[in-house]
């Protein structure tokens, strides 16, 4: 019963804060310097696009039956028409490639990154003050404080400049379309090996330090003395006593940091030309296509929320002395 | 350039098209009768062909057919080009005659294929091709170069509101040909097109009063009747805010002289001195914490050495001129001097970049001990610049989102209730929107200046530092020296002011820290992706211009290596300076 409260407690505020990004989304390209005229309407562009986007935005009705229309569109996955990147054509149309390229990108990224980063976390914790905690931190901490695209630039000149293993830019390779299965997905491998490398390690720093800083928290609970009072091995505290809460907060993070994660892929597909959402964002600010970034920004706005919502619920699932 | 008079424009068109339909009548008349002919030259032909012989004497259908090109409209005094590429001819270009005449100021003949020729008179002149093959036949085409007068109305301009002169002076006294153009008419217009002002003569005077972007066009017509107009852009920048302008000012010595003058008065008014004993008290105790702080930070090795690499930063800030190896930009008077830092004077000496080198380099003269980029600039001076701007930006960017993260918290942690309720709500929806994407949306509608850049980096960041306050506000909160002092009759402000922080904000200094760090790493991020200000020289702008001009093809190390130990050196310092303050202020960390 109270688990049941707690979800429609939470589908409640997602639906409310779901609502107020779309609204917050809507008002952003209104209410800044030089109007939505000024925004939304291409510049340079003939007045038979002008005209169409203003129609397509109802930019001479009143804001409030503007909201309305908009909001309808947005329920409907009709996001207007593109002013430069695809020239006069819906934005809806484009959208699949470059967001099935980004989450081919940023899943497999995600997934090693935790691997990787609770691995390396729970290595640095159980050796805590030894010479491999040191390293380990010292790596971690330096690629936390590292820009992700300059170790995306570092390697692309070393891997791709001078070695010339990888290819420089691209998602795919020349050719794509006609390419059998199997060449597809050896193109499409070959081509993500660095973004992948990059994106991973970027991100794995921070879940190495939270994991590390977690786990030395519980190790010092009683629980942990009672344990090995009992005389458990090793690896039977580690895996059945410790880990079990220490994962709490590299959920609660993992949730928080999404958005970390989205700029770390933005700049990783900017460095390597990877044609996924990062890099259809850059293009938009560059075309000043702003209908795109409206669209582009409402989407990774959604996506964060909705990963914030599945993580409050599996961390009610994890940890069960969770109060509503 | 098309310029044209209406009149004129009729009278061609007429032409051209009695013109077309002769050629028509003569093509159709021309396929007919080959249609007629060819089953018997088909016939006719079908024996001599067999030997060879040649071709060329079959085809007698088939003349020599002149093109003169297609129509022009000239200035007067410039050169035009009539081309008689377009004949066509059995015969080599080379065996056939061309002739041009003109009816300019009586009639001249020039010959050639291709024929430049200045026009001295203004009006429609037609000019007749001639051409002849060896056979004597010939055949003609007439071309029609309307010229009319040369316009003259001076460059685009660009104004500053509050710093140039609004009123310009247009001079088209320079129009050709001078003694016959008979009218000067002026249009003044916005680039919507409305019209502002009509003016005529040839010297006018006008003043922009506000700012926009206007089209002046003039339009001159002679006494042949033959009118031009050509069109110049004048652009009004606005006058920049005050807030904008003088940010430094605004943001960081008002507030200062604000709070100075407000605790000095306050002491005046109270009648006690400026300096009292319980101050003198107050002073000797915080040295004593500070005394016993100082002593446990230095014990952490990490946050010591950060604090260093920090304190060689700052050196780095303050004392480039000093440092650098190329002459300091901002003690250049003369405009034309090659200034290694500011682009816009350098030689275009190479295309690429100088290796790292200490001895004086032949293309610039100057020692480069990082090498230098594609324009020649030092990237050793680019660096210590660049330590400026992100120590700017961590600073006032992190001060800004923590006084809007401390109000928020406060409000929220010590009012309760509703106000709690609806303050972590708003901070909440911000924690969830994705903040990288926010700048770059924030930074792409406001316009690149590195005021916004700091302002946009502020308002994005603060709602973690609010979660903070707000639940140090709600632990401070239920202390008992609250209660009594609520007890006693303390206003809200009162005990916010004398109580609350006092005992909180020691405690998100860490934060604070921290903060610096992911403003200079968002600054850095948003440089890169090139929504920086062009003008202020930064690390992230360095690495733009290392990727955009592939520096990683070319292997040039120096270029990326030299901003990139940079950036992490700060981003570094500051997140180790933070951890060991952390580490100092929450003690129940120090088990760890």
């Amino acid at each position: 019963m109270e688990m049941r409260s707690y979800m429609a407690r939470k589908t409640a505020y997602l639906a409310i804060t779901l609502f107020a990004i779309i609204a917050f989304n809507f008002f952003l390209f209104r209410i800044m310097p030089g109007g939505p005229e000024n925004v939304l309407v291409p510049k340079g562009s003939s007045e038979f696009i002008k005209d169409a986007v203003r129609a397509r935005f109802h930019l001479n009705d009143p804001y409030p039956e503007q909201f309305v229309i908009y909001l309808k569109q947005v329920f409907t996955l009709d996001f207007g028409i593109s002013a430069a990147r695809w020239k006069n054509t819906n934005i809806t149309e484009g959208l699949p490639q470059p967001i099935f390229n980004t989450v081919l990108l940023v899943g497999t990224g995600t997934v090693l990154a935790i691997w990787l980063g609770v691995s390396l976390g729970k290595f640095a914790a159980w050796r805590r003050g030894k010479p491999a905690d040191t390293v380990g931190m010292a790596f971690a901490l330096t690629f936390y404080s590292m820009p992700t695209f300059l170790f995306a630039l570092v390697m692309l000149m070393l891997f791709a400049g001078e070695l010339k293993w990888f290819p420089l830019n691209g998602a795919y390779g020349r050719g794509y379309e006609d390419m059998s299965i199997l060449e597809k997905l050896a193109s499409r491998l070959y081509h993500m090996v660095l973004p992948v490398i990059a994106f991973t390690i970027e991100v794995m720093a921070e879940y190495a330090l939270i994991m590390r800083n977690s786990l030395t928290d519980v190790l010092t609970e009683d629980y942990i003395v009672t344990a090995r009072a009992k005389g458990l091995s090793n690896k039977a505290i580690l895996r059945d006593h410790a880990m079990k809460n220490a994962m709490l907060p590299v959920v609660t993070v993992a949730a928080i940091s999404i958005g970390w994660v989205l700029g770390g892929d933005i700049m990783v597909e900017l460095v390597f030309s990877y044609e996924g959402l990062g890099m259809l964002t850059w293009e938009a600010v560059n075309l000043r296509d702003f209908p795109l970034l409206q669209a582009i920004f409402l989407i990774m706005a959604i996506v964060v929320l909705i990963a914030n919502f599945l993580a409050d619920i599996i961390y009610m699932y994890l940890d069960p002395r969770v109060t509503v | 350039m098309a310029v044209c008079n209406t009149e004129m424009k009729k009278l061609q068109s007429c032409e051209r098209s009695s013109r077309f339909s002769a050629k028509a009548f003569g093509v159709v008349l021309f396929a007919v009768a080959v249609l007629a002919a060819a089953p018997l030259l088909g016939l006719m032909l079908a024996a001599p062909s067999l030997d060879g012989s040649d071709m060329r004497a079959h085809s007698f259908f088939a003349a020599t057919v002149a093109n003169a090109g297609s129509d022009q409209t000239v200035w007067i005094g410039n050169q035009t080009v009539l081309n008689a590429t377009l004949t066509t001819s059995d015969y080599g270009w080379s065996e056939l005659y061309y002739n041009w005449t003109f009816d300019d100021n009586g009639t001249h003949n020039r010959s050639g294929r291709v024929v430049p020729y200045s026009f001295s008179t203004t009006g429609i002149h037609i000019v007749t091709l001639t051409v002849t093959d060896p056979t004597n036949a010939s055949s003609t085409d007439e071309v029609v170069i309307t010229v009319v007068p040369k316009p003259v109305t001076g460059s685009n301009r660009t104004l500053h509101e509050g710093i140039d002169v609004l009123t310009i002076t247009f001079n088209a006294s320079l129009s050709e040909p001078k003694d016959l153009i008979v009218s000067y008419e002026w249009n003044i217009s916005t680039k919507a097109g409305k019209l502002l002002a009509h003016l005529s003569g040839p010297v006018i005077q006008y003043s922009f009063n506000k700012s926009g972007n206007y089209t002046v066009t003039l339009t001159v017509t002679d006494s042949n009747g033959m009118a031009a107009s050509k069109s110049v852009f004048v652009r009004v920048l606005p006058k920049p805010l005050f807030i904008v302008a003088h940010w430094i000012f605004t943001f960081i010595e008002l507030p200062i002289l604000l709070i100075a003058a407000y605790i000095v008065i306050g002491r005046w008014r109270k009648g006690s001195g400026l300096i009292t004993k319980t101050d003198v008290e107050k002073a000797r105790l915080q040295y004593k914490t500070f005394k016993k702080d100082w002593k446990i930070f230095k014990a952490n090795r990490l946050g010591f050495s950060g604090l260093l690499i920090l304190f060689m930063f700052l050196a780095m800030a303050i004392m480039a001129p000093v440092l650098s190896t190329v002459p300091n930009p901002d003690k250049h008077e003369e405009p034309n001097v090659p200034d290694p830092i500011d682009p816009r004077n350098l030689p275009p000496l190479q295309q690429n970049p100088l290796p790292p080198s200490l001895k004086k380099s032949i293309y610039t003269g100057w020692t480069h001990p990082l090498g230098t980029d594609h324009k020649g600039q030092d990237i050793y001076s680019l660096t210590l610049y660049g330590s400026r701007a992100s120590l700017i930006v961590g600073l006032i960017a992190t001060a800004i989102s923590v006084i809007l993260g401390a109000l928020i918290g406060l409000g929220a942690g010590y009012f309760g209730k509703i106000t709690d309720e609806v303050l972590m709500r708003v901070t909440d929806f911000f924690l969830v929107l994705p903040w990288f994407p926010l700048m770059i949306v924030l930074m792409a509608i406001l316009g690149q200046k590195f005021f916004y850049v700091v302002l946009v980096i502020g308002i994005t960041s603060w709602p973690s530092t609010a979660r903070i306050v707000r639940s140090q506000v709600l632990t401070v909160k239920e202390r008992q020296f609250i209660v009594r002092a609520q007890a006693i009759g303390a206003s809200d402000g009162h005990i916010i002011k004398t109580h609350i922080l006092p005992n909180v904000l020691p405690l998100i200094f860490a934060n604070t820290v921290l903060l610096i760090a992911i403003a200079i790493f968002s600054e850095s991020f948003l440089d890169f992706f090139g929504l920086g200000d062009p003008n202020v020289i930064s690390w992230g702008a360095m690495l733009e211009s290392a990727y955009e001009q592939e520096a990683f093809k070319g292997g040039a190390w120096w270029w990326i290596g030299a901003p990139g130990v940079a950036i992490v050196g700060m981003v570094l310092s500051f997140s180790l300076v933070g951890y060991a303050v952390d580490d100092v202020l929450n003690p129940k960390l120090r088990r760890r």
